[in-house]
């Protein structure tokens, strides 16, 4: 994997910041991250039993006794995490922590133990419960740059790890260290709002980091220890 | 001596005795061969569909990625307890009573093991590529993660194995030298390989019996990593309910408990149906007995110390799981379990003519069982159904598919005793007839 | 394993002979203990450390048990070390996981070892006894006494004091060669049905996404242009210069250039670069030869039979040799 650096020359860390303010729970990030990871249709059935995946998804919760209730909502995605609980359980090294920050799983390693599934305490990994099929000509809209898996597999955010590749490899071709905003995942690029905001942690001119340094900032569950990449920024409105 | 002498007498009416089993298959033998057979294939053909068309076919989603096949691999496990507890430990006590016992539950054990790796492999999403989890050099240049629990428990499982089929064998050579001389057909030709040619000299008795004293104290103490390993598969995690610093105790305690009452099925129907009443007697279900309300009482200490601090704790996480198994969605299991394996158990096993009694004995062996395999899935189930990011908090249970696999597995255990039973002689004989050769005796 | 040609001699005694006078007066009689053989079906003490040669047994399973150890360390730390793969933000090598699994190893080998090695002693026990009269196991017990070379004299003398302690029968075992059982067989049998060879599956190897560049698979929607030609045109065979146009802008110009300078947009992600089409080395070639360059690929270049068909490629050489004539770029003309 290229070693791609930013401007300072270290290598990157890469973090998402999500600012709770903005977020109006439409699910465009949802959509997007399906359309770009070529996740499978699972259908009425499987949704009714729980199995629907998505990588990120929008957590509802009600709060009050009507006439005074509220809705309150987050998205909820893989947290990669500096001390993630799901990396060493897994008895195969598929699921490991790469250098740059990303937590990552390797589909041809896994064999479906899924004791990291259960060890996530975001419940943000899915699973896949049985071959994915599209009906043609859908599979003609699928990203070449992301592998289907197959069943049995675990899966999860990767923070389009194909559009991170990406993004490095068309800076070392021109020459020039990663910029701030040339590296979008697809909810990011996608939420209407600008909710969500991706880069390079280590670079403290980022907007990530900018966002990340506010006081409204805080991590899901902090207290377990598992230092997130993923920072929200507290609702106040 | 007159009594070593009369004792010594008896040696051919007990190799007469304790061969008959192995003779011999009646109608009713061949029924349940069949029976069993039946449900077996089906539990298999259940389990390729399952290969075919994925793991879908189970009702496992997420949060609650284990279920019904972690659960019977830890029963499984649990059971397995039962032949190294009462041939280790009761070997190390010197406890004379434990002789014709000790081959029924060695056979339960490395049975049990059996099947218990058989749940892995049921519960695994590619199952074909389950060899990644052997530690071989290869061009990807990739070893297992040894910083998992799974591949403690990989490694335990497999030393406990091969150490249980070591120590099933060890005392069966002498056995096999003799149903060799006295057994035709096509076993003949297997015992001659596997007595190893015993001629039953002096040298070859010290050897046996110095393999056999080295070997006990590591079984046991291989026994006890096993089963705390495989509690680590859950104390290690993160979920709420499992990262307890008990659960490797209460596991072992757990484990011998469940086995000790699946030894007691045994011991009723291989008496029952071989009449062994001469050589199983009521003093042996007694004395089980007493064994049972030790692992009982231990097992409530043990539970009871972990749920008092959930409970007074009272940290949010943890009384979501604890509510919902006393007074929640899975309220009925829980007090099922509790009236299975300590209610019922310490209000019969105390009366000392309950404990005389085969009958008796044998169904509160079925209830402890019954109850421990409901307490694992309660281990599994409950605190994975409620995870802490409250929108994910869900049910289950398992589904026919599942279900179907897993009774084929109880019944393929229950085959291989079955077919065991007519392979190796159930009592251990050279050990019956030590026991009787002196009354003062010696271990 | 075959064996020497020995004779022996094997009483049978009921149960109740005293041993120990028997064997003190052969050895009285010069009988050696290796040449005394006691059968019976218990042991006759509690002795249980088992010397071999003079280490006891159980420094056999000491050592076994250290380098179990060792494998264990191999493994769980050797490996993580030689790999180095962070997770969790545990450490590379954790101690408390060396442990776990050393302990199981240790213990793996301890008892495997020393089952083996039991197993080695006991088949060497008896290594020249072939007879076992089966009554041992009804509760007699069988003596046997070899006699290599032993006078006729002595035999008889072997005899007397078998009869006077009490045998019910004396026989003399002459030795037939015996061979080893069927062991060696099994194993092999064994070892021949553990070579299960497992299927290469190949998972996720064939994509049901469509790679860049990958040909429509035969399933293309109603009005899809049909790949055996690109060229929709009606009627005549002959194709125009300006199919060859088109060709070239489809297949040619990402790598080639719009003008055929070889500056294409992927020329950048490629070390070999595009050739320059409008260099005289390339011009000079004759037709054919440019006409092999595009069917059969050069160096990165990809072969195009089979995506193109014969008349489309020569309608494509006869564009690259009207590229220096022409002023515009391809997607111009």
């Amino acid at each position: 994997m290229a070693e791609g650096h930013n401007k300072t020359g270290t290598s990157h860390k890469w973090e998402m910041v999500i600012d709770l303010d903005r977020c109006t729970g439409c699910e465009a990030c949802v959509v997007a991250c399906h359309a770009e990871n070529n996740i499978r249709i699972s259908g009425e059935e499987e949704a009714a039993q729980g199995r629907a995946i998505n990588w990120i998804r929008i957590e509802r919760y009600w709060e009050g006794e009507y006439p005074n209730v509220q809705a309150r909502f987050m998205p909820v995605l893989c947290q990669h995490c500096d001390d993630a609980p799901c990396e060493p359980v897994c008895p195969v090294y598929a699921s490991y922590h790469t250098p740059e920050g990303l937590n990552a799983q390797v589909y041809n390693r896994c064999i479906g133990v899924r004791y990291c599934g259960n060890n996530c305490p975001y419940t943000a990994r899915q699973f896949n419960w049985f071959d994915p099929t599209w009906d043609e000509p859908l599979a003609e809209q699928l990203n070449p740059d992301v592998t289907v898996r197959q069943n049995g597999i675990m899966e999860k955010c990767t923070f389009c790890v194909q559009r991170i590749r990406q993004g490095k490899e068309q800076a070392e071709k021109e020459g020039r260290p990663v910029r701030d905003g040339d590296i979008v995942p697809a909810c990011v690029q996608s939420c209407p709002t600008s909710a969500l905001v991706f880069g390079d942690r280590r670079d403290p001119e980022s907007r990530v980091s900018q966002l990340a340094r506010q006081d409204r900032a805080f991590h899901l569950l902090e207290a377990l220890g598992t230092h997130p990449a993923v920072t929200y920024l507290k609702r106040i409105t | 001596m007159a009594s070593g002498q009369a004792n010594w007498n008896e040696m051919p009416a007990i190799n007469r005795d304790l061969l008959a089993p192995l003779q011999g298959a009646g109608l009713g033998y061949l029924l349940l061969v069949v029976l069993l057979a039946a449900m077996v294939a089906a539990g298999a053909g259940a389990w390729f569909y399952q290969i075919e068309t994925g793991i879908g076919r189970t009702n496992m989603h997420p949060p609650i990625f284990w279920g019904a096949y972690i659960a019977s691999f830890v029963y499984w496990i649990g059971v397995s307890h039962s032949g190294t507890f009462i041939s280790g430990v009761l070997r190390l006590s010197k406890a004379q009573w434990r002789r014709p016992i000790t081959r029924i539950a060695e056979l339960m054990t490395i049975i049990s093991v059996t099947i218990a790796a058989l749940c892995v492999f049921y519960h695994l999403g590619r199952v074909w590529r389950w060899y990644y989890l052997i530690p071989y050099p290869n061009q990807r240049e990739i070893w297992p993660d040894f910083r998992s629990p799974l591949m403690w428990d990989a490694t335990a499982v497999f030393t406990y194995a091969t150490a249980s089929s070591i120590y099933l064998y060890l005392p069966l050579i002498p056995d096999f030298a003799l149903a060799r001389d006295r057994i035709g057909g096509w076993r003949r030709w297997c015992y001659s390989i596997l007595c190893l040619g015993w001629k039953g000299t002096q040298r070859e008795w010290e050897t046996l019996n110095t393999a056999i004293r080295i070997i006990t104290p590591l079984i046991v103490m291989v026994m006890i990593s096993v089963h705390s390993i495989v509690g680590w598969d859950f104390g290690m995690s993160l979920v709420p309910g499992w990262h307890s610093s008990i659960i490797a105790p209460y596991f072992v305690v757990g484990a011998v408990h469940s086995g000790l009452g699946m030894v007691m099925v045994g011991l009723y129907f291989v008496r029952r149906t071989y009449r062994l009443e001469a050589y199983i007697r009521p003093e042996h279900f007694d004395k089980m007995g007493k064994l049972l309300i030790v692992t009982t009482l231990s097992l409530a200490y043990l539970y009871f110390a972990d749920q008092l601090t959930v409970w007074y704790g009272n940290i949010p996480d943890h009384m979501a799981i604890l509510h919902a198994m006393v007074s929640g969605l899975y309220a009925p299991p829980f007090w099922t379990m509790i009236v299975l394996i300590y209610l019922i158990p310490l209000s019969t096993l105390t009366i000392p003519s309950f404990r005389r009694w085969p009958l008796g004995m044998m169904v509160v062996g079925i209830g402890i069982n019954l109850g421990m395999y409901i307490e694992r899935m309660l281990i599994i189930v409950p605190p994975l159904s409620r995870p802490r990011l409250t929108y994910n908090w869900s049910s289950y249970f398992p589904s026919w598919g599942e279900l179907t696999i897993l009774l084929g597995s109880l019944a393929l255990a229950v085959l291989l005793y079955v077919l065991a039973v007519k392979f190796v002689p159930i009592i251990s004989i050279w050990e019956e007839k030590e026991g009787r050769m002196s009354a003062g005796g010696h271990g | 394993m075959a064996m020497d040609e020995e004779e022996a001699l094997t009483a049978l005694f009921p149960r109740q002979v005293e041993i120990d006078p028997l064997v003190h007066s052969l050895r009285e009689a010069g009988i050696s203990e290796a040449q005394i053989s006691i059968m019976t079906p218990l042991p006759l003490s509690e002795r249980a450390s088992l010397r071999l040669g003079s280490m006891p047994l159980y420094v056999i399973t000491i050592m076994a048990g250290l380098v179990g150890i060792a494998i264990g360390i191999f493994f769980a730390g050797g490996t993580a070390a030689m790999y180095p793969l962070m997770t969790g933000g545990k450490p590379i090598v954790g101690a408390p996981i060396v442990g776990i699994i050393s302990y199981e190893t240790m213990m793996l080998f301890a008892i495997v070892v020393t089952f083996i090695t039991s197993v080695v002693t006991i088949k060497r026990a008896h290594r020249g006894v072939t007879q076992r009269d089966s009554r041992v196991d009804d509760g007699y017990v069988m003596a046997r006494v070899s006699l290599s070379s032993t006078s006729t004299a002595r035999i008889a003398l072997i005899r007397n004091l078998l009869q006077r302690a009490g045998s019910l029968e004396i026989q003399i075992e002459s030795s037939q060669k015996a061979r080893e059982t069927q062991s060696g067989k099994a194993i092999a049998v064994v070892l021949a049905a553990m070579c299960l060879i497992h299927g290469c599956s190949r998972d996720m190897q064939e994509q049901p996404s469509y790679e860049p560049q990958e040909a429509p698979r035969l399933h293309s929607p109603l009005g899809a242009v049909p790949r055996d030609s690109r060229a929709v045109i009606t009627g005549s065979l002959e194709l125009s210069m300006s199919e060859g146009v088109n060709l070239f802008r489809i297949n040619c110009s990402h790598c080639h250039g719009t003008t055929g300078r070889g500056n294409g947009p992927a020329a950048a992600y490629l070390k070999e670069k595009p050739a320059d089409l409008h260099n005289p080395e390339v011009q000079t070639l004759s037709d054919s030869a440019l006409y092999d360059v595009l069917t059969r690929g050069k160096d990165v270049m990809p072969p195009f039979r089979g995506e193109l068909s014969a008349k489309e490629r020569r309608s494509i050489v006869a564009y690259v040799k009207s590229l220096p004539m022409l002023e515009k770029p391809a997607n111009q003309q």
